[in-house]
């Protein structure tokens, strides 16, 4: 390799040298010299063949074409005047003839002149014809002047004489003349044109064979000296060809002391220098491709989660916006559209949105500033308008994505339609807070409101009022006409009382009938009071239900914070006691809190403790009071009537806690016992009074409210045999009252096991003749009330009278309480009641000395 | 002054204060507007061609009759080639028959430029074959009016129909008079009639005293006749209105508002036998079909005649070198009739010929060619060729060198004057053509002793009735108001 660079290099060194050795330069020069001569003596001849071409048709325009030329226009124009000669006759209007003979006169001038021109060209040896042709032109040019004359006189008839016959002859020599003058052009043009034809063609026999002998040496020139270049060059070719495409033949030989010798010198140089410089690149191609394949990998695999995570953004429900750091918008999802409700144009052309929130902007602003200061994610939920008027509730998030380097490349802004979830949380609040069927806040958020309010009052140093309501007569009606109505009750109670009290008042619904009042910065009580009466007031108007009217009183019960307590539930429990007064003081009126209350209620509970398990330790009796005949006085059988005898209480009044065990549903258990009892009592009691004493027991309220009544009766009187008609069951007025479907169906079911039905204390209570009419009873009992002041009282008089007639009219029986003195008895019996009951006969007495008294026996 | 409302403005133009001036206005402007229409024209057909409007190949067809190829197209046509080469589109011309343009368009609609006289008109327009070139007007801001220096002659009479533009002037033609003034300033002559009529030998000033002036000159034995008037058939009506209008004063109507024909009133009937009076006095043949003024006009420029009515191209050619009369001869107003101390003078455009689009394709182009053509300066250049066909009528062509020698100045301002007289030709009317057949074969009948004046007349107006009728009263009716109610009576002079 470095003798083939010595020599290439030594190469540049002799300009001489080169030349003496025939380089290609000298070669080309030669050629180029060949070519040049042929192509001279080509032109040469070439030219000198134009040129006399040249000549010849020079002189064949001269001769022949020029003179035929003229002659044709010569004729066009002698028919165009003879044209116009003959047209003038025929003009139809004097104010055109002008124009006519004006364009007459031009042609006229325009042939003489023509004329003129062409005689002059003519050649000695037509001066014979020329001199004739000039001589019939001015024949005729005389003949026109005249006929022009003529017309311009408008003497248009001889005018046309003239052309007609005089001027005609002059034309048509003229016409012929110029005929002839074409026929001997046209023979001399033939005559030319062949010569010329013969000489041209031995001109380029001459040309065609000295170019083919120029060309023929010229040829082979070139052919020997693009042999020996193209040899040599195509060697060269191909061995470049070879390296080029990756295979190496070695050095290729060299021929030659020319600049193509030189140049296979070089390239084998060159060759040396590629070959080695390919392995090198061969090796580190294949690294790069190893390194290239693996980061492709790593690239299609992170490309592959890239349009996971893409694809997932965008299928995501969140909304998500990108923006770069100057609050340029990149991108939004669907789902950041569909919660926005702006369109993707509007979003993207825009800046980052503004998060401020309208109710609390500065706080969002600042919050957000300090997020976005710090990098921090920021989150917040707030309600917001759509483009459209829609609001919604969103839940925001703005994070910051950072680069490499740790620097803030992008804001992210997640947004979310939380409406459903907002609107779903308030549902489940609302139904934990409030009632369903008035939309009155419940027993729960009534605690809390309290709670509330008596805070308040003991901030401020007020009084608030928990004012318990019960409606009087919401049971019946409920009972009446079904749970619809009731209902409907509920709802229109609902509303007066939001109608009576402040807006800042509470009223809740507790449950059942039972409404709470909570009422706020009081002075005293007399405000509660004032209020109170506003809602007896209120209540006193009809309820329109079902298109009917019915009367709802209201019992309410009012405890004052902080006198009557300062916890929520003592509050909610001394109202509750106060309207349990309010009840018994007669209903539809109000009470408030007081110790007494309280007392009492801590005595009945108390009461209540002693009297669970008396029964079992034998702490109850039974005593028994005489029913007599009114007509004869005869024992017809006895009323049962219970008594407790406690260790430490003694004997502990019926009217004590009977209500105590009404109360606490231990009469339901007590009265089966007290039936039982009573019934095995009256087995041998009625045996010794001939087979028939009636028993009578009393049945409270509660025991037909449990179920199992009519069955513990039926057992009873089976188990002691009792004879139908024997057994009579004792309920109150207030029984009737509640009038439900068990009671009615009880009742029935009694009077068809042929138990007799009582209606006790008959006078006291609402005593209502559609009672005693739509029941089954078989007696009632006149009130010992009535009884008691029959002498001297003509009202009761009456009234018990009119009892007795009305239960005869019924066909009832009649039975008189209280019955103590003769009079007493001697009237009713006048007055046909059936039977009589009181101390008159005898006071109630324990089992035993009951029987002493009457059967003589224990 | 902008005439889209033409008749209205013109009466005030014709106000002498307005004439002024207008003069002081053409002093003032002189040439600066001249040539601008042809511009205009050029650009819009230009701009036609640039947006493929018009094909590149597009040719015009022209449709013009007998000698009027180098009026409106230059001596050699040399107008021609400077349309041709200045917009590239072709022109052809052919010539049409010598008929009414009614008969023309309706046989050979092939033409998208053509003349028409004025009083076809209104013809033309019922019969929808010319179009309405208002547009056109309104889309190049083209105005024909009749302000100085370079307005047009009186076009409220031969461009408008209505208030519509369906003509350009093209060719401006009234009636004018013409006498021997060799005769007339004979002393001879003088002395002969002062002592036969008692009053000095002058141009007539009333119709009487140019009948007088005819008896006078009429010597058949030597060779002249008193008058040569034509009484052809076609166009006896040119020869009649004159007399008509200035007969019959105050209004010189045809028609009353009923359009009850008032040709057989006094006046109609004076004005025929006046029309009548001339035949002794002319030469044989007068009367016979076909004797045109190609019959009069030779006459007179022999020298043969005393008198003559004709358009001012009598004076063209009488003054041309061929005339016996040139130098001889001299235009006067027309006569009048005396009406207490006044003489009432009217005239009416006769002859004439306006460009008229045909309806077709190439109106538009048409229009432009029409525009450029009518342009002051070019159409200087087509009425002073010496051997021309159309006659002034833009009032540059009043004072242009070339027309004043080849119409004489004195003919010439005879003709300026007779413009102010002048009135609508013809009925003015749909119809026109029938109603002009029947005055003029009426007319001939009078002319030719056939037929007594007042005969001629009551037959015209019978005729004219039924024309009225056929063509609908109504309708006549409110074209004649719709059309004229801005035409004045004669005026008083």
């Amino acid at each position: 390799m470095i003798g083939r660079t010595e020599r290439i290099a030594g190469t540049g060194g002799g300009n001489a040298g080169r030349w003496l050795r025939l380089s290609l330069l000298v070669r080309l020069l030669a050629m180029f010299a060949l070519g040049g001569a042929l192509g001279l003596g080509v032109l040469i001849a070439s030219q000198h063949m134009l040129r006399d071409a040249a000549e010849r048709l020079e002189r064949a325009v001269a001769d022949q074409v020029i003179p035929l030329a003229a002659t044709h226009r010569l004729q066009t124009q002698a028919n165009e005047l003879r044209t116009l000669e003959l047209e003038l006759p025929q003009m139809h209007d004097f104010f055109a003839l002008a124009q006519h003979l004006e364009r007459m006169e031009g042609a006229s001038e325009r042939f003489s002149r023509e004329l003129s021109v062409f005689l002059g060209r003519m050649s000695g040896e037509q001066a014979a014809q020329s001199a004739l042709l000039i001589d019939h032109w001015q024949r005729y040019r005389q003949d026109l002047a005249e006929i022009m004359a003529l017309a311009r006189a408008m003497e248009l008839k001889p005018a046309a004489d003239i052309s007609r016959v005089r001027s005609r002859g002059a034309y048509a020599a003229i016409s012929a003349n110029l005929h002839e003058l074409v026929a001997k052009t046209e023979r001399a043009a033939e005559e030319a044109y062949l010569s010329a034809r013969a000489e041209q063609e031995r001109q380029m026999r001459f040309f065609l064979t000295l170019s083919l002998a120029g060309f023929v040496v010229l040829g082979g020139a070139l052919l020997v000296f693009s042999r020996s270049v193209a040899l040599r060059l195509h060697k060269l070719r191909d061995a470049a060809s070879r390296l080029a495409a990756g295979s190496n033949h070695g050095a290729i030989e060299v021929r030659g002391e020319d600049e193509i010798g030189e140049l296979a010198v070089a390239f084998n140089a060159m060759q040396d220098k590629v070959v080695a410089r390919e392995q090198w690149l061969r090796t580190a191609h294949e690294e790069l491709e190893d390194r290239v394949r693996a980061r492709t990998h790593d690239l299609a695999a992170a490309n592959a989660r890239l349009r996971l995570l893409s694809e997932a953004i965008e299928q995501s429900p969140v909304g998500v916006l990108v923006a770069n750091v100057e609050g340029r918008v990149e991108y939004v999802n669907r789902a950041y559209l569909d919660v926005t409700g702006c369109d993707a144009e509007s979003v993207l052309a825009g800046p980052m949105p503004v998060l401020d929130d309208g109710d609390r902007s500065g706080e969002s602003r600042a919050a957000l500033a300090a997020a976005l200061r710090g990098g921090i994610p920021w989150e917040a939920e707030r309600h917001n308008r759509r483009p459209d008027g829609s609001q919604y509730w969103e839940h925001l998030r703005l994070a910051t994505v950072f680069d490499e380097r740790g620097a803030p490349a992008h804001l992210l802004l997640m947004r979310e339609d939380i409406s459903e979830r907002k609107e779903q949380e308030e549902k489940v609040a609302y139904q934990a807070y409030y009632d369903a069927l008035t939309g009155l806040p419940n027993r729960i958020l009534a605690l809390d409101r309290l709670q509330h309010a008596a805070n308040h009052a003991r901030r401020d140093g007020t009084k608030c009022a928990a004012m318990f309501l019960d409606l009087d007569n919401f049971k019946q009606i409920n009972d009446t006409l079904g749970h619809a109505a009731g209902d409907t009750l509920l709802c229109q109670a609902a509303e007066r009382l939001r109608a009576v009290v402040r807006d800042e008042d509470t009223v809740a619904r507790l449950g059942g009938d039972e409404f709470l009042v909570i009422m706020g910065g009081l002075a005293d009580g007399r405000d509660a009071e004032r209020v109170a009466r506003k809602i007896i007031a209120a209540f006193a108007e009809l309820f329109r239900i079902e298109d009917r009217d019915f009367s709802a009183s209201a019992s309410i019960g009012m405890a004052l914070f902080p006198d009557d307590g300062t916890e929520p539930s003592v509050l909610l429990r001394n109202a509750d006691l106060a309207m349990y007064e309010a009840k018994e003081a007669g209903r539809n009126t109000f009470r408030f809190f007081n110790q007494k209350i309280h007392d009492d209620s801590v005595a009945r509970l108390e009461l209540e403790r002693m009297l669970r398990g008396a029964l079992q330790r034998g702490e109850l009796s039974l005593h028994f009071q005489p029913l007599v005949a009114a007509t004869d006085g005869a024992l017809i059988g006895a009323e049962a009537l219970l008594r407790w005898d406690h260790p430490q209480l003694g004997r502990v009044a019926p009217d004590r806690f009977i209500p105590v065990a009404e109360q606490s549903g231990l009469i339901v258990e007590i009265g089966a016992w007290v039936l039982d009892e009573a019934c095995r009592r009256s087995v041998a009691w009625r045996a010794a009074n001939q087979g028939e004493f009636m028993i009578a027991v009393n049945v409270s309220p509660r025991q037909f409210a449990c179920p199992g009544l009519v069955e513990a009766v039926r057992d009873c009187l089976e188990r002691h045999a009792i004879p139908p008609g024997q057994l009579e069951i004792e309920v109150t007025e207030g029984l009737l009252i509640r009038n439900t479907t068990e009671v009615r169906e009880s009742l029935a079911a009694l009077d068809g096991m042929g138990v007799a039905v009582s209606l006790d204390d008959f006078g006291t209570g609402y005593s209502s003749i559609s009672y005693v009419r739509s029941f089954p009873f078989h007696t009632i009992k006149i009130d010992r009330s009535f009884i008691r002041d029959l002498s001297e009282d003509a009202g009761d008089r009456a009234l018990v009278v009119a009892a007795i007639r009305m239960a005869h009219a019924l066909g009832l029986r009649i039975v008189a309480e209280g019955v103590e003195t003769d009079a007493q008895r001697h009237f009713l019996a006048a007055q046909k009641a059936h039977v009589l009951q009181g101390y008159l006969f005898g006071r109630p007495k324990a089992a035993d000395e009951f029987a002493a008294d009457w059967f003589g026996a224990a | 002054m902008i005439l889209t409302r033409a008749p209205r403005l013109f009466r005030k133009v014709r106000e002498s204060t307005a004439v002024l001036v207008a003069l002081v206005a053409w002093a003032i402007a002189g040439d600066a507007v001249a040539g601008d229409q042809a511009r205009r024209a050029i650009e819009a057909v230009r701009q036609l061609a640039t947006t493929g409007q018009v094909p590149g190949d597009a040719v015009l067809r022209l449709g013009f009759k007998q000698g009027n190829v180098d009026a409106f197209l230059g001596t050699d046509l040399e107008l021609q080639r400077e349309w041709e080469r200045d917009t590239g589109i072709r022109l052809e011309a052919r010539v049409i028959p010598q008929q009414s343009a009614l008969q023309t368009l309706g046989a050979m609609p092939l033409f998208d430029l053509t003349v028409a006289r004025n009083h076809e008109l209104p013809d033309l327009v019922a019969g929808d074959l010319i179009e309405d070139l208002t547009p056109h007007f309104k889309r190049h801001g083209f105005a024909i009016d009749d302000a100085r220096p370079d307005g047009f002659l009186r076009p409220d009479l031969q461009a408008f129909v209505g208030d519509r533009t369906f003509a350009i002037p093209a060719d401006g033609d009234v009636a004018i008079l013409y006498l021997r003034r060799d005769l007339l300033d004979d002393e001879a002559e003088q002395a002969a009639f002062l002592a036969a009529h008692g009053r000095p030998l002058a141009a007539p000033e009333t119709w009487q005293e140019y009948e007088a002036l005819v008896r006078f000159f009429h010597r058949p034995e030597q060779g002249l006749f008193g008058a040569v008037e034509e009484r052809d058939t076609e166009g006896a009506w040119m020869y009649w209105l004159p007399r008509f209008l200035s007969q019959a004063v105050p209004h010189a109507d045809l028609f009353d508002a009923q359009m009850r024909p008032l040709i057989d009133s006094p006046a109609g009937i004076a004005a025929t036998e006046s029309y009548a009076a001339v035949v002794p006095y002319s030469p044989p043949g007068i009367t016979d079909d076909g004797n045109s003024y190609n019959f009069t006009l030779p006459l007179f420029a022999q020298g043969r005649a005393f008198a003559t009515i004709s358009t001012i191209a009598g004076a063209r050619l009488f003054n041309s070198a061929a005339s016996s009369v040139r130098g001889r001869f001299v235009a006067v107003p027309m006569p009048g009739t005396r009406v207490g101390e006044r003489i009432v003078r009217a005239n009416t455009v006769i002859y004439g010929n306006n460009l008229v689009v045909p309806k077709g394709p190439n109106a538009g182009l048409a229009f432009l060619f029409a525009m450029w053509l009518t342009d002051p300066d070019v159409s200087a250049r087509s009425v002073g060729v010496p051997g021309g066909f159309a006659d002034p009528y833009r009032w540059n062509h009043l004072s242009d060198p070339r027309i004043r020698s080849v119409y004489s100045v004195q003919a010439l301002q005879v003709f300026a004057d007779e413009w102010e007289v002048a009135h609508l030709p013809g009925t003015g009317l749909p119809g026109d053509a029938e109603y002009l057949a029947v005055l003029d074969r009426e007319l001939t009948a009078v002319a030719r002793g056939e037929r007594a004046p007042a005969e001629a007349m009551a037959r015209t107006a019978a005729e004219w009735d039924e024309i009225t009728e056929r063509l609908g009263r109504a309708e006549q009716i409110r074209r004649r108001h719709d059309w004229h109610r801005d035409q004045p009576g004669p005026l008083a002079q």
